[in-house]
């Protein structure tokens, strides 16, 4: 996983929770990194999940809840460096994720393993379906990001996210539906 | 620990970290620059190879061409332009690779090009293509399938190979023409010469007969005109025999050389001497009775011309068996072999005198038409002994001494003869198999006439195999020489003649029989042939010659063979 996730995730861990739990949390987790990280590095996202566990243990906010708001912290920053010119609609910029950001993504990292995330089917701006797959169990973080996408265009009010996770790979495969709420 | 001690600690932890992230991704860089830099230097190697290859394909001699999965042009090579008559590449480039054929080609392509190509991913032949100006581009074509969907087009301009091949083909019915004159303007030489010094005498004898002061010579005169008649007689009987087909017949050779030597009996004079010895059983022969007796008579004569007044000719006729050797009664120093007899018993005729013998040179050339070391002679007379042995599959052995006289062996198989001797070379051979092979090699030039007498051979029970290229087909017999019992050949060929080629088969092995299937059989044909076949060649013409050279394949005789 690419070290800027990694330290968006401590900005946001700090933001949330203040840099004495975050220095806490550095010096009594077990990480091969040792918190460690620089933007252009790469890292195992097992210390991703090994983070999340442990900042959930000294809060007490779920994992879910950390992902999520994670994915929502994040994705302004990941978003920030691809152009958007012509796109006015969160469904028109998940559209370009597999297709075009995450091509972007391998030209710079050949060996960067981005989740598979992609639009099956799509009614104009009403109503989306994504599946996402990925070899981690980011599902959350997933969610995150879709609605963070929906907020940068000030849908998110406007739209529900209904989320199935596959029954044999909960958080590694899930389907969102997101509709408009008529 | 107070809190703003607390705080520093906090900061100055996070300060290391920090630190050490920029040492980190400092590390990363210079190792990420390092990889980088070696990915340059790779990618102008490989640069520099695209960038020759480009170079040898922009200067090919052959057209290259690519085009994308639509059809259109994206690259093009000068030479594949200028094939095309286009001044630059860039003026096909971009454009649908339709515009260098006409529409029945077009046709050709949908209907049966394509359909093979998409199967196999590559299809080559030969298309016609239409250049800028409409005239047409003969072109020999590769297609192969390239994998974003696009075509690699080679060709190479067939127009150029074919206005060669015609080149070729002129020059070498320029070279025939060249010996066809060569042959007509020596025989006109030959031939003008002898009229010229016949005319003389019948001129010069007419003169004196006019004159009425010579008639005590009269008799002598009037004998010469008789003479120089019958001369011009002879000359126009050999002209008008000569390269002509014999015609076979059952005969007593017996009779014949009888009545030649007592033809001849009287042309000697009475100081030369002349022994004519004929076995007394009868040798039953198939053979032209016309030219046999000329062969003789030619013989006799040439051998009665090298005599001195008290010199002496011998002829014989005997029977012979496989085993029988020629030996003649001096040391020669030349030697002249021609066809090989495989039949036996055969006849033997002997005709020796004590001239003046030959040079090897002179004994070469005595077979020859027009090619007279007398002086005197046409270089007709001795044609006559190729015509037979070709017809007969006899042999011709000559032995010639400057100062001691020639003698000239000839061996007809007997009409009852066995078939075909067992050859001694094969069995010391320790490279011969020990099965009888039942390969037959077929050489010619043109396709047609390969397929036509190798199934011809196959329906005989030969196992043939074909060649169009006589240099390959000799390779193939240098590496299997046992692998074949009979070859059959052509004699007019591009790559090599037929003549050079039976020499070259009959270097490698000496008993291979060969037969020359050719519509030009004209003497002087090479020696060790088993047997000549005129084109064209038919299946009752093949069967009979194998039947005579006892070349069938026994396991599998034809059904309906014309035997």
């Amino acid at each position: 996983m690419k070290g800027v996730v990694f330290r968006q995730f401590l900005e946001f861990a700090e933001k949330e929770f203040g840099e004495a739990k975050i220095d806490e949390l550095l010096r009594t987790t077990d990480l091969e990194s040792a918190g460690v990280y620089t933007n252009v590095g790469y890292y195992d996202h097992v210390e991703m999940l090994t983070l999340v566990t442990a900042l959930s243990n000294q809060t007490g906010r779920s994992a879910r809840q950390l992902l999520v708001g994670f994915g929502r912290s994040l994705f302004p920053t990941l978003i920030a460096g691809h152009p958007q010119d012509g796109i006015s609609h969160a469904f028109d910029l998940i559209e370009r994720i597999h297709g075009v950001i995450h091509r972007d993504v391998r030209k710079l990292y050949p060996d960067a393993e981005v989740p598979d995330i992609q639009p099956r089917s799509r009614d104009g701006d009403r109503e989306m379906r994504i599946t996402y797959a990925s070899g981690r169990p980011m599902a959350d973080l997933c969610e995150g990001m879709i609605m963070a996408a929906l907020d940068h265009y000030n849908k998110l009010e406007d739209f529900e996210i209904v989320r199935t996770d596959s029954k044999h790979r909960y958080l590694y495969n899930a389907e969102f539906h997101v509709f408009r709420r008529d | 620990m107070s809190e703003s001690d607390e705080n520093l600690a906090r900061l100055k932890r996070k300060l290391e970290r920090e630190s050490a992230a920029r040492t980190a991704a400092e590390n990363l860089l210079e190792v990420r620059s390092a990889e980088l830099y070696e990915i340059t230097e790779q990618l102008r190697e490989e640069a520099l190879q695209v960038k020759h290859l480009s170079t040898a394909i922009d200067v090919s001699a052959d057209g290259v061409a690519i085009t994308n999965k639509d059809g259109v042009f994206t690259y093009m090579n000068p030479t594949h332009a200028s094939m095309f008559g286009y001044a630059y590449a860039g003026e096909c480039i971009g454009r649908p690779w339709t515009i260098l054929y006409a529409k029945d080609t077009l046709r050709r392509f949908e209907r049966d090009i394509f359909p093979l190509f998409q199967q196999n991913g590559y299809w080559r032949g030969e298309v016609a293509g239409i250049a800028n100006d409409g005239s047409k581009v003969h072109q020999d074509l590769s297609l192969t399938a390239i994998a974003d969907g696009g075509i690699l087009c080679s060709t190479r301009d067939v127009g150029i190979i074919r206005r060669r091949e015609a080149q070729r083909e002129q020059l070498h019915e320029m070279l025939l023409d060249a010996e066809r004159r060569d042959a007509l303007g020596r025989m006109a030489k030959s031939v003008g010469h002898d009229f010229a010094n016949i005319l003389a005498i019948i001129n010069a004898s007419a003169q004196l007969l006019a004159d009425d002061g010579q008639a005590d010579i009269f008799e002598l005169l009037i004998e010469r005109i008789l003479q120089s008649c019958n001369q011009a007689n002879d000359l126009v009987e050999d002209l008008m025999h000569f390269d002509t087909e014999p015609e076979q017949k059952v005969c007593s050779l017996n009779d014949l050389v009888r009545d030649v030597s007592e033809l001849n009996s009287n042309q000697f004079l009475a100081t030369q001497g002349f022994e004519t010895l004929v076995t007394t059983s009868k040798l039953i022969c198939e053979t032209d009775p016309t030219l046999f007796s000329r062969m003789v008579f030619n013989l006799v004569k040439n051998a009665r011309e090298a005599i001195n007044e008290n010199g002496s000719v011998y002829l014989s006729l005997e029977q012979i068996d496989e085993d029988s050797t020629v030996e003649p009664d001096f040391h020669p120093s030349a030697i002249c072999n021609r066809g090989d007899c495989q039949s036996f018993p055969a006849a033997r005729l002997i005709v020796r005198d004590d001239g003046v013998g030959m040079s090897q040179k002179a004994l070469d050339t005595a077979f020859l038409p027009f090619q007279s070391t007398k002086g005197t002679g046409r270089g007709l007379g001795l044609v006559t002994v190729d015509a037979l042995l070709q017809g007969q599959m006899g042999r011709m052995r000559a032995f010639s001494r400057p100062g001691e006289g020639t003698m000239v062996a000839i061996d007809l198989p007997l009409l009852d003869a066995r078939a075909p001797r067992t050859f001694p070379n094969s069995i010391n051979d320790p490279d011969k198999p020990s099965t009888g092979a039942q390969g037959a090699l077929v050489i010619d030039d043109d396709q047609f006439q390969v397929d036509l007498v190798v199934t011809l051979l196959r329906e005989f029970g030969w196992d043939a195999v074909g060649f169009t290229n006589p240099v390959a087909a000799l390779g193939v017999f240098k590496v299997a020489p046992w692998a074949f019992e009979l070859i059959v050949t052509d004699r007019r060929m591009p790559q090599m003649s037929g003549d050079e080629l039976v020499l070259e088969l009959l270097d490698v092995r000496a008993d291979i029989p060969v037969v020359m299937s050719s519509g030009a059989l004209a003497s002087p044909l090479p020696a060790g042939l088993a047997a000549t076949i005129a084109k064209p060649l038919s299946r009752e013409k093949l069967w009979a010659t194998l039947h005579k050279i006892g070349k069938t394949a026994p396991a599998h005789p034809p059904l309906s063979a014309n035997e």
